[in-house]
């Protein structure tokens, strides 16, 4: 599988692929406001494996699994690390002392660097929210044609400017990456001295620039392509009104249970700052376990 | 303005008519357009040719209605459908009865699956999903691309995609097509297929086309009418083989001529055709034998040998004769595929030539640059640099890649050719840019300049590192006569300074006249590598190799005389017209 095909979705299995963008985008949102609200560890985790299983359930293909799990691995690990090293807050339980704040020098230097349980902890959230939201991202681009993305944006009356540039990253995405790759490629033909395993890594503040400037070219022809095919006519903004309405209830039901969800959390706050209600103790107890 | 082509007369209405359209971008101080005047009957076919940057492809956006003319942008005159004007016409109004197919498929398809992109225009207006899936059906059967509607985009060949962006704008069924540089991409077979698609578009539909193209030489024999635009002006509008005697003195013009053309300018035959039939019959009747061709013709056509190339480079050796590069017996085979793309390829390049790597696309050329560009290793055979390893020779080697504009880092074009490079001195570096042509462009972004601009700067960039050996992919593409003829320039100049050019190019006019040998690939293999002359003067290694014979050789078959390839070659067997003679 090529760098290109990668990063597009026609192996999608269809009930995912012909889901409506408005539907994909509603999922995104409310998934977005749920791992803000949310701050309980298991349940971060059992949405996040909700998203995998999404995934599983898309057909999602095995090249396309193995960059998610490097993704999702970086962005866990680095946030657990960053975390557990730098963790401010007490109280707070050192598992391992790397470097005592008695060493000369370092320890000076430093205070001491050890690292903490509960960073470790705060990190795995934190670790849990990006990746969640990284996994269903991942999901929506690889399983949505522009068209319906950029069709969703306009129903909701976004500006078309602003819809076309958000849709065209998406649409992007399979040639910027081998562009990506071409250009690190033409770096090591251009960079005659270059050498070693980290030649890559330092050629990188060097891509943006022809990579940008491509980008400007293809996105104003597709713009004018796209327009002339009449995507931002009276007649296409008519067709964009229709949407499913099995998907408009599984919207209205996940944006109630999202509501709620927030509500409950909100109330719980309030309470923990004595604003209690009598009636509201089943949302508490639900936030305390759950939340 | 040369306007030869017919009046428009009160009886017979064109339907695409531009009454002197003038055009400013916002920000600009001088016209893009300047009183342009053109029309377009139904079912016409127009070439519209000229150098880049002349307002070629700001003329599809006022004719498609992409540029308002509002705000700080101004646009004068009248453009005119079926005699109505289109100014208030919204966009999608025009896109449906004049599609538009710009030069990259890549950057026009928004689709993700093919059948969803051919339905696109369509969706727009509101059709119901079984009637776009029938006519999503009938529009991929006319351009070829049946059994494919499930399939990506991204999956589809270089020729497949851009039969796409043509079936996404011919399913609103428009009645003129305009196409930005089209084939500029394809190799001469996938030119002649999508000319013929063209061809039946036009015929069967009746579909107007009207196609930006510097490659003239290539398409003169599909159209009657040309158009040459220059600096935002029209200055020749007429029959296609009446335009040759008014290029005669403005070669300034970017466009490239067909071989029979300036075969019979250098000749000075009376009337220029771009047919070699005609160009036959004049030389024939205006020309006569030098007597040595002549004397040999008389002890029978045909005994020359290949190599007795006529008055041109015999390219036996290189001006050293040393190899530089020897490939024993390399094959190369991608990860997860099960057959290798290139099969026992061996050959050996000397120094100070340049070698023209010919074939049709698919035929192993690019693997066999990324294998010398030292990007990946061969699975078998061995690759040797002037009798070592090629690994060891890293910093000897400059590797252009087909999208030279991928190659450009820096912030000016100074900087672009010292960039990482502490060997060139400041005085080299302003020899290279002299010889470049690109002082005036010191100081600006290389990624603003044109296109010819932009090959030039990466190649100066290559240049600075004095490499033994150039690896060039395509550079050519897309690239007008004048920008052609400096980038020749430079790589003649770099050969005849010792250096070695590895060229990879489908266009056989310009290996003739600039290789000293031609490496012909075909499905991986060798097919032939021999001097210039030995490969491209035989139709059937050309024809097994995917590639278009030069006209110049069917002109000499025809004459009697030995094969030529170039035009120099003719004329050493040909002596100039004498008007009257017979």
């Amino acid at each position: 599988m090529s760098v290109r095909q990668l990063w597009e979705g026609t192996d999608a299995k269809p009930w995912i692929r012909n889901l409506n963008g408005r539907t994909k985008l509603v999922f995104l949102f409310l998934y977005a406001v749920l791992m803000i609200t949310i701050d309980n560890p298991r349940t971060l985790y059992i949405l996040f494996l909700f998203t995998l299983l999404l995934h599983g359930l898309a057909g999602t293909s095995l090249s396309k699994w193995r960059v998610l799990i490097l993704l999702i691995l970086l962005g866990l690990w680095g946030s657990m690390l960053s975390q557990a090293l730098f963790f401010a807050r007490t109280p707070r339980t050192p598992l391992l002392v790397l470097i005592a704040p008695g060493t000369p020098f370092l320890g000076t230097l430093t205070g001491g660097l050890s690292v903490y349980r509960e960073g470790i902890l705060y990190g795995a959230v934190q670790g849990l929210r990006t990746v969640s939201m990284l996994s269903l991202g991942m999901l929506v681009c690889w399983t949505s044609d522009p068209r319906q993305l950029l069709n969703g944006l306009l129903a909701w009356h976004l500006s078309p400017q602003i819809a076309f540039m958000l849709v065209t990253a998406i649409r992007f995405l399979p040639v910027l990456a081998s562009e990506t790759e071409e250009i690190l490629i033409a770096l090591r033909l251009r960079d005659q001295k270059a050498k070693g395993p980290f030649t890559g890594i330092r050629h990188l503040p060097y891509v943006a620039k022809p990579l940008l400037a491509r980008c400007l070219r293809r996105s104003q022809t597709l713009a004018l392509s796209v327009v002339s095919r009449g995507s931002f006519s009276e007649k296409a903004a008519r067709r964009r009104q229709q949407w499913d309405g099995r998907e408009r209830w599984l919207c209205l039901l996940f944006l109630l249970a999202t509501l709620a969800v927030v509500f409950s959390k909100i109330s719980f706050l309030l309470s923990e700052q004595g604003l209690y209600a009598g009636p509201l103790r089943g949302f508490y107890d639900f936030s305390s376990l759950y939340l | 303005m040369q306007q030869m082509h017919h009046p428009c007369t009160a009886e017979r209405r064109p339907m695409l008519e531009l009454r002197d359209v003038s055009f400013r971008y916002k920000g600009r101080h001088s016209d893009t357009l300047r009183h342009v005047g053109l029309s377009l009957e139904s079912g016409e076919m127009l070439l519209l040719a000229g150098r880049s940057g002349c307002g070629k492809s700001t003329l599809i956006k006022v004719i498609s209605g992409l540029v308002s003319g509002e705000g700080q942008e101004r646009r004068e005159g009248t453009v005119l459908w079926n005699g109505e004007d289109m100014a208030d016409w919204p966009p999608e109004k025009i896109g449906l009865l004049a599609g538009t197919v710009y030069q990259t498929p890549d950057d026009q398809l928004f689709a993700m699956t093919v059948e969803d992109e051919a339905g696109f225009a369509l969706e727009n207006q509101g059709e119901a999903p079984e009637a776009v899936h029938d006519q999503v059906e009938e529009i991929l059967g006319l351009t070829g691309l049946a059994g494919l509607e499930k399939r990506g985009i991204h999956q589809l060949s270089g020729g497949q995609r851009q039969r796409m962006a043509l079936a996404s704008v011919l399913i609103g069924k428009p009645r003129l097509l305009i196409l930005d540089e089209p084939v500029s991409q394809m190799d001469p077979r996938g030119v002649q297929d999508f000319m013929e698609l063209l061809l039946r578009l036009n015929r069967e539909e009746g579909i107007a086309i009207l196609m930006i193209e510097h490659r003239v030489n290539e398409l003169a024999c599909y159209f009657h009418r040309l158009a040459i635009m220059r600096e935002g002006r029209i200055v020749y509008d007429g029959p296609l083989q009446a335009a040759w005697a008014f290029l005669t003195g403005r070669e300034n013009l970017g466009l490239r001529e067909p071989q029979c053309v300036k075969l019979g300018r250098v000749l000075g035959l009376p009337e220029l055709s771009s047919d070699v039939a005609q160009t036959v019959l004049q030389i024939k009747t205006y020309c006569r034998p030098v007597p040595a061709v002549e004397a040999e013709r008389s002890g029978g056509a045909g005994k020359h040998q290949s190599s007795s190339r006529p008055g041109g480079k015999t390219g036996e050796t290189g001006r050293n004769g040393r190899p530089l590069v020897e490939a024993e017996k390399v094959c190369f085979r991608y990860p997860g595929t099960t057959e290798d793309v290139l099969k026992e390829v061996s050959f050996s390049l000397n120094a100070g030539e340049i070698i023209a790597l010919m074939g049709c696309n698919g035929a192993g050329k690019s693997t066999l640059l990324n294998l010398l560009g030292g990007l990946t290793g061969p699975s078998a055979g061995r690759l040797l640099f002037e009798g070592g390893p090629l690994a060891r020779q890293r910093g000897s080697t400059g590797y252009l890649l087909q999208e030279p504009d991928l190659m450009l880092l820096a912030g000016t074009v100074w900087e672009e050719l010292k960039w990482k490079n502490d060997t060139l001195t400041d005085a080299e570096a302003e020899a290279l840019l002299q010889r470049l042509h690109l002082e005036p462009c010191r100081d600006d972004f290389p990624l603003a300049l044109s296109k010819g601009q932009r090959l030039r700067t990466v190649l100066g960039s290559f240049f600075a590192w004095r490499p033994k050996l150039l690896l060039l992919d395509e550079p050519t593409t897309g690239q007008d006569e004048a920008s052609l003829q400096e980038i020749a320039a430079l790589l003649s100049h770099y050969r005849d300074h010792g250096g070695t050019v590895l060229l990879c190019t489908h266009d056989v006019e310009l290996a003739s006249c600039l290789a000293d040998h031609v490496l012909l690939l075909n499905q991986g293999r060798v097919l032939a590598y021999g001097t210039v002359f030995d490969v491209l003067s035989r139709r059937d290694l050309l024809a097994a190799g995917g590639l278009v014979a030069p006209p110049v050789l069917a002109v000499s078959g025809a004459l009697g005389i030995p094969p030529c390839i170039t035009v120099e070659e003719v004329c050493h067997c040909v002596g100039p017209a004498t008007l009257g003679r017979n």
